[in-house]
């Protein structure tokens, strides 16, 4: 029914994937460049943000697919995630506690 | 009913109002419906979550059944420290995410802040302010 689960692991740089698990199956799912379309805001930011910048400087005219995956800092990333998650956890403070907060707080969903 | 007890005790009962009170639970539900989206359509027969737990910690769920009629279940669960991104699954070591998968995992995390910020706390996620209904 998921014949994908049981495909043996052919390591190549192109396949791998958000989601491939530790014995090295490719899992279902991955960003799917189809269903999934940047909004203009995250395609800027991306433009300009630090991951971009850091591929720029490390590309070299040989191999500039390997040069951008391996530009990423690892504690560049986190501090974001990091931040993205306080972010979240205040949306849901506030959702939570509205009474609490200036700002009316319309719970859309 | 309540103008029987009136009558019999002189106090009027209330009616009963049904409350419910959002809790974290709902929200991260709510949330998860949108990360489960994310990554492209979900096979017949799956169910994914994908979401924000708590502590630095995002989760992504996947359920299945193989063509034998076997239910598999799979958590991933990314744990987020200052100096990079551990994976972990069930009876796996730690593994430290890079390269493509932590590229992947950034622009995850950011999609589901927008769309989390927009369509379930009403949000402008740039500005975090109230979006006019």
């Amino acid at each position: 029914m998921a014949p994908e689960y049981n495909q043996p692991y052919q390591p190549t740089p192109e396949s791998q994937k958000f989601g491939m698990n530790h014995a090295g199956e490719t899992l279902y799912p991955y960003i799917a460049n189809e269903g999934l379309q940047p909004t203009a805001a995250v395609q800027a930011e991306l433009e300009s943000d630090v991951l971009t910048r850091q591929a720029q400087e490390a590309a070299t005219p040989a191999n500039p697919e390997s040069a951008t995956v391996e530009a990423l800092d690892a504690r560049e990333v986190s501090a974001e995630i990091q931040n993205t998650a306080r972010i979240i956890e205040a949306n849901r403070d506030y959702a939570l506690n509205p009474q609490g907060n200036q700002d009316s707080y319309a719970l859309v969903a | 009913m309540g103008l029987w007890n009136k009558l019999v005790t002189g106090n009027q009962s209330k009616p009963r109002v049904k409350r419910n009170k959002l809790t974290s639970r709902d929200l991260i539900r709510m949330e998860s419906a949108i990360g489960a989206s994310l990554f492209g359509p979900i096979p017949a027969g799956h169910r994914r979550e994908f979401f924000y737990l708590d502590n630095q910690t995002w989760v992504w769920y996947e359920e299945w059944i193989d063509n034998t009629g076997k239910t598999h279940e799979m958590t991933t669960r990314y744990e987020v420290h200052p100096n990079g991104v551990l994976k972990v699954q069930d009876g796996q070591p730690y593994a430290v995410v890079e390269g493509e998968e932590l590229r992947n995992l950034l622009l995850a995390t950011r999609v589901y802040y927008q769309r989390t910020s927009k369509e379930v706390y009403g949000r402008d996620p740039a500005t975090r302010q109230a979006i006019a209904a």
